[in-house]
C-alpha cells in the first residue's frame, strides 16, 4: 500500500471516532429538545459535560490532519462548500455556548434550546458537508469552478436527516449507559425511535442513490448497474447489528446498545466509503492527485501514528475517571 | 467603493477581525494556567488552603475564558480551507501539517485534561489533579508554540520552494524554525505572561480596594507583581530585538512601520519618526517629528547604520503604512508604561504600602494596574496588527501574494460570513462579559474545603 492510501484510511479511522463520539453527544443534544424537564436536562448534559470538548476536537484534528495529508482537498472542498462549511461553524458554536452557560445560568431553559437546536444544527450541516462531498463538485484544473449553492440538493438533505436520527440514536444508547431510573427508561423508548428511523432513512438513501444514476458508484462496481456485492454484504451485517442493538436494548442491557452503534457506523462507512476509494472527492479527485507529497506524508505519519495511540490512551482514561451514572456536575464537595 | 465589493479584502476583514477576537482568549488562559500550575504546587508543598482557593477563584476565571477561547478558534482552523484555499493547496503539506500538529499534540491535550482539572477534584488522587493541570498549562502553551511555527513561516519562509504550484519542502527543520520563530515565540510568549499577570493584578486590585477578601487578594498581587517585574522588562528587551530581526528580514516593514522614506547616505543617520502623518501618495509625511539617528540605533545598533527607505522598494511590494506606524507606536507606549507601573509597584511595595491595613488605601497604583490590563489586551492586538499587515501585500512572504492565495468565492458569500461572524462575536462577547461578571462578584469562597484524602482518587 501506498504512503497517500495510508493516510486515507487514518483520515477515515478519525473521521469513524469523530462522527461516533460527537455523534452522541449531539445525539444527546438533540434528545434534549425532546424533554421540557430542566431536571432531565441536567442528567443529560451531566453524562457529556466531561467528554464533548475532547468528542469534537477530533474534528480539529480532523481538520488540521485533512489539511496536512490532502491540502488539494482542503484547499478546494471547504471553499466549494463555503455556506454550509460556515453553517456549521456558526452551529458549533451555539452548541458549546448553549452547554458551557447552561450550566452557569440560573434560567437554564434558553441555554438547552440554544444547545439543543445547536446541535440539530451542526448534525445537518455534517450531513450538508458529507452529502455534498459524496454528491461531487465541479471542478478544473484543481479548481472549483461551480456556484456557491451548488452542495443543496435533496441528496444532502437527506444525509442530513438521516445522521440526525442515527445520532439520535447513538444519543440515546449513550443515555441508556449513563442515566438510570425513568430518565434510562425514556431513553430506551427514544433509542428504538430513532434506530428505527435511522434504519428507515438509510433505505431511502440507498433507493435515492440508485434512483439517480449518477450517484451509482457509491453502491456498485465502476461502469455496471445494481449493487455490488460487496455493498449488500455489509449492508446486510449492518442490518444484523442494527437486530442486535433492538434486542440488547430489550433486553435492559446497558453497554451493548452503544458497542453496536459504534459497529454500525464502521459497517454503514465501509459501505460507502470502501466504494468510494480510490477517489476522495467525486467525480475525478482521487488519493493519488490530493495527497501531499510522500516525504511530507511519511514525517506526518511518524508524528500522527506514533501520538494517536496515546490520544486514545489518555482519552479513554478520562472516560473512566468519568464513569459510572452521571450526576450533575461533581463539584469539590 | 470596490473595496466592499471585492472578497480578496472582505476576506482579509474576516480574518484579522476573527483572529482577533479569538486571540484575546488564549492569551489570558496560557498565563492563568501557569498560574493555577503555582498555586497547586503550593498548595501541595505547604498545604496551606489560601492556595487552594487561589486555584479555584482562577480556575472559574480560566474555564470562562476557555469556553469562549475553543468556539472562536475553529472558524479559523476552517477560514484557511474556505477563504485561503490556492494558498492551502499550495502550502498545505506543510503549513497544514504544523496545524495538524498542533491539534494532535496540543488542542488534544488540553481538552482531554481541562474536565479532570476544574471538576475531577473527587475522582482522583492530588498528585494526578496536579498532573492534569499541568497537561492543560502544557498543552495551551504547545499550541502557542505550533501556531507560531505557522504564522512565523508566513513571515519568513524558509525550507523549500515552489514548484509547479505546490510548496516542496527540502530542509524540513529549517521550516519548522523559520528564522522568525525564535523571537516572535517569545515575544508572545512573554506578551500572553505578561497580560495575565496584569489582569490578575487588576482583578485582585480591584478587589482589594473594595476591601473585599483583602488578605487573599494580597497573595495573588503580590505573586502577579513580583513576576511581573521581571517579565516587563524582558518584554520590551525582546521586542527590541524582534525589530533588529525584522530589519533584517523585512526590511519593508520596517519602513513602515516607521514611515520611513528614504534611505539615509552612508555616513548619515536615519532620523526616528516619533509621531508623523504619512501620505503615501505623495511618498513623504504631511508633518514629523523626529529623533535623529535614532532610527539607525533602533535597528542597527550603530548611529550611521544604513536603513532602507520605502522608496527602494516597488509600489506594488509596499506594505499599508498609517496602520503600522501607530499599531507599533501603541504597543512600544503600553510597554514602558507598564515598565513604569511595575517601577511604581516597587516603590510602593519597599514603602510599606502593600500591607492588609494600607493596601486599600492604594488608589491609584491599582487604577494604574487596572488601565494596565486593558492596556496589555491593547498591546497585543496592536502587535498582531503591526505584524500582520505590515506582511502585505505577500501571504507568505516573498512566496504567496495576498491576492493569489483567496479562494474562488464571490464577495456576497464572504458578506454573509463576515456579517454571521460579527453578530455571533458581539453576542458571545456580550455573553462572556455577563459570566466574567457573575464569577467575579461571586469572588473566592473562603469556606471551602477540598475533598478530604480518603474520598480521592
Ligand atoms: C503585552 C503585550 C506587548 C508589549 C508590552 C509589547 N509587545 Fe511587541 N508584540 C506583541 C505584544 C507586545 C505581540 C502581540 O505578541 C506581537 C505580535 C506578534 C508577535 O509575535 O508578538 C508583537 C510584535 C512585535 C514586533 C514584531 C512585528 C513583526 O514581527 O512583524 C516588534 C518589533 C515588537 N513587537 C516590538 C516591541 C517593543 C519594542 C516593545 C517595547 C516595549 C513591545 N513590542 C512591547
Ligand atoms: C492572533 C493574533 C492575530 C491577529 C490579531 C492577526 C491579525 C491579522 C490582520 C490584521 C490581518 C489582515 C492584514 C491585512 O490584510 O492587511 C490578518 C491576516 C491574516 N492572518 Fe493574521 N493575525 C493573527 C494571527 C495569525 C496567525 C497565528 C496566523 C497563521 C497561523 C495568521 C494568518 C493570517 C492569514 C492567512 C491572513 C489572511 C491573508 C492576509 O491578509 O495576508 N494570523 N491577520
Ligand atoms: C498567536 C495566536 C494564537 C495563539 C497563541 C493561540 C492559542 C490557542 C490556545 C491556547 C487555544 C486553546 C483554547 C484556549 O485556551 O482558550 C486555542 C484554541 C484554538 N485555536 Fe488558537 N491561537 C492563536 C491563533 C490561532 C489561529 C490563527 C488559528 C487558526 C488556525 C487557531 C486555531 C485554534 C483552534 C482550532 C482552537 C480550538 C482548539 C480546541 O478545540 O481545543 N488559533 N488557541
Amino acid at each position: 500500500m501506498d504512503i497517500a492510501d495510508v493516510w486515507y484510511w487514518i483520515m477515515a479511522l478519525l473521521l469513524w471516532l469523530y462522527v461516533f463520539t460527537d455523534g452522541f453527544d449531539l445525539g444527546v443534544g438533540i434528545l434534549c429538545l425532546h424533554t421540557g424537564d430542566e431536571a432531565w436536562r441536567d442528567r443529560m448534559t451531566a453524562s457529556i459535560d466531561p467528554v464533548w470538548h475532547a468528542n469534537q476536537t477530533w474534528l480539529v484534528m480532523l481538520g488540521g490532519v485533512l489539511f496536512g495529508a490532502f491540502p488539494l482537498v482542503y484547499g478546494t472542498v471547504l471553499a466549494a462548500l463555503y455556506l454550509p462549511a460556515g453553517f456549521l461553524l456558526f452551529a458549533f458554536m451555539a452548541r458549546g455556548i448553549g452547554l458551557e452557560y447552561r450550566a452557569e445560568a440560573e434560567d437554564k431553559r434558553p441555554w438547552s434550546l440554544v444547545f439543543g437546536w445547536g446541535s440539530l444544527a451542526v448534525t445537518l450541516a455534517h450531513g450538508f458537508l458529507l452529502g455534498g462531498i459524496l454528491q461531487g463538485m465541479a471542478f478544473a484544473d484543481g479548481r472549483f469552478v461551480g456556484g456557491a449553492f451548488d452542495w443543496f440538493s435533496p441528496f444532502t438533505i437527506l444525509v442530513g436527516l438521516t445522521l440526525a436520527c442515527l445520532y439520535a440514536m447513538f444519543g440515546a444508547a449513550w443515555l441508556v449507559l449513563k442515566t438510570d431510573g425513568d430518565l434510562q427508561t425514556q431513553a430506551r423508548l427514544w433509542g428504538i425511535r430513532y434506530g428505527s428511523a435511522a434504519v428507515a432513512m438509510l433505505v431511502l438513501v440507498i433507493g435515492y442513490i440508485l434512483l439517480d444514476g449518477r450517484l451509482g458508484f457509491l453502491v456498485g462496481r465502476p461502469g455496471q448497474s445494481g449493487l455490488s456485492p460487496a455493498f449488500v454484504l455489509t449492508i446486510v451485517a449492518a442490518v444484523l447489528c442494527a437486530a442486535l442493538y433492538f434486542r440488547a436494548l430489550g433486553k435492559g442491557w446497558e453497554r451493548r446498545p452503544l458497542l453496536y452503534c459504534a459497529v454500525l457506523l464502521a459497517l454503514v462507512f465501509a459501505a460507502f466509503g470502501g466504494n468510494l476509494y480510490p477517489l476522495v472527492v467525486p467525480p475525478g479527485v482521487t488519493v493519488a492527485m490530493a495527497a501531499a507529497p510522500a516525504p511530507m506524508l511519511r514525517v506526518m505519519l511518524a508524528v500522527v501514528g506514533g501520538l494517536l495511540p496515546v490520544l486514545v490512551f489518555y482519552n479513554a482514561y478520562q472516560y473512566r475517571v468519568f464513569s459510572g451514572k452521571a450526576a450533575p456536575q461533581d463539584e469539590v464537595h | 467603493m470596490d473595496v466592499l465589493t471585492d472578497p480578496v479584502f472582505l476576506s482579509r476583514v474576516q480574518f484579522a477581525l476573527t483572529t482577533a477576537f479569538h486571540i484575546t482568549f488564549p492569551t489570558l488562559t496560557i498565563g492563568l494556567a501557569l498560574y493555577l500550575v503555582l498555586v497547586e504546587w503550593q498548595w501541595l508543598r505547604t498545604g496551606d488552603l489560601v492556595y487552594f482557593r487561589q486555584f479555584r477563584f482562577w480556575s472559574g476565571l480560566f474555564a470562562v475564558n476557555f469556553a469562549v477561547g475553543v468556539v472562536s478558534g475553529i472558524p479559523l482552523e476552517f477560514q484557511f480551507g474556505t477563504n485561503w484555499g490556492p494558498f492551502s493547496a499550495t502550502v498545505g503539506n506543510f503549513f497544514g501539517q504544523i496545524l495538524g500538529f498542533e491539534g494532535t499534540m496540543a488542542f488534544m491535550l488540553e481538552s482531554a485534561f481541562l474536565y479532570i482539572m476544574l471538576f475531577g477534584w473527587k475522582r482522583v488522587g492530588p498528585k494526578m489533579h496536579f498532573f492534569a493541570t499541568g497537561m492543560v498549562a502544557f498543552g495551551s502553551s504547545l499550541s502557542a508554540f505550533w501556531i507560531l511555527v505557522a504564522n512565523s513561516w508566513m513571515q519568513t519562509p524558509s525550507g523549500g520552494h515552489i514548484e509547479n504550484g505546490l510548496f516542496v519542502v527540502t530542509d524540513y527543520l529549517a521550516a519548522v524554525f523559520s528564522p522568525d520563530l525564535p523571537l516572535a515565540f517569545s515575544h508572545m510568549y512573554l506578551a500572553c505572561l505578561e497580560l495575565s499577570l496584569f489582569v490578575i493584578g487588576a482583578v485582585s486590585g480591584a478587589n482589594i480596594l473594595l476591601g473585599r477578601n483583602v488578605p487573599f487578594f494580597l497573595k495573588s498581587f503580590k505573586l502577579a507583581a513580583l513576576a511581573a517585574i521581571v517579565v516587563a522588562p524582558l518584554q520590551a528587551l525582546v521586542g527590541d530585538a524582534n525589530g533588529q530581526e525584522i530589519g533584517r528580514l523585512q526590511p519593508a516593514k520596517v519602513a513602515a512601520i516607521e514611515a520611513h522614506w528614504d534611505t539615509n547616505a552612508p555616513g548619515t543617520g536615519a532620523p526616528w519618526n516619533m509621531l508623523a502623518w504619512p501620505d503615501p501618495a505623495a511618498e513623504d509625511n504631511v508633518f514629523q517629528i523626529q529623533i535623529p539617528y535614532a532610527l539607525s540605533l533602533l535597528i542597527t545598533h550603530s548611529p550611521t547604520g544604513e536603513v532602507p527607505g520605502l522608496k527602494d522598494f516597488p509600489k506594488a511590494d509596499r506594505p499599508p503604512i498609517v496602520l503600522p506606524f501607530y499599531a507599533f507606536r501603541l504597543m512600544v507606549g503600553v510597554g514602558f508604561a507598564m515598565m513604569a507601573v511595575m517601577a511604581w509597584t516597587i516603590w510602593e511595595w519597599r514603602r510599606g504600602g502593600l500591607t492588609p491595613e494600607r493596601a486599600p488605601g492604594r488608589r491609584n497604583l491599582f487604577l494604574a494596574w487596572g488601565l494596565m490590563a486593558g492596556g496589555a489586551y491593547l498591546a497585543v492586538l496592536m502587535g498582531w496588527i503591526t505584524r500582520e499587515v505590515g506582511r502585505q501585500p505577500w501571504l507568505a512572504y516573498g512566496l504567496i501574494r495576498t491576492g493569489e492565495g483567496h479562494s474562488p468565492v464571490g464577495a456576497g458569500a464572504v458578506w454573509l460570513s463576515l456579517g454571521g461572524f460579527v453578530a455571533a462575536y458581539a453576542v458571545l462577547f456580550t455573553l462572556f462579559l455577563h459570566f466574567m461578571a457573575k464569577q467575579l462578584r461571586k469572588g473566592p469562597n473562603m469556606e471551602e474545603l477540598p475533598p478530604p484524602a480518603h474520598a480521592r482518587g
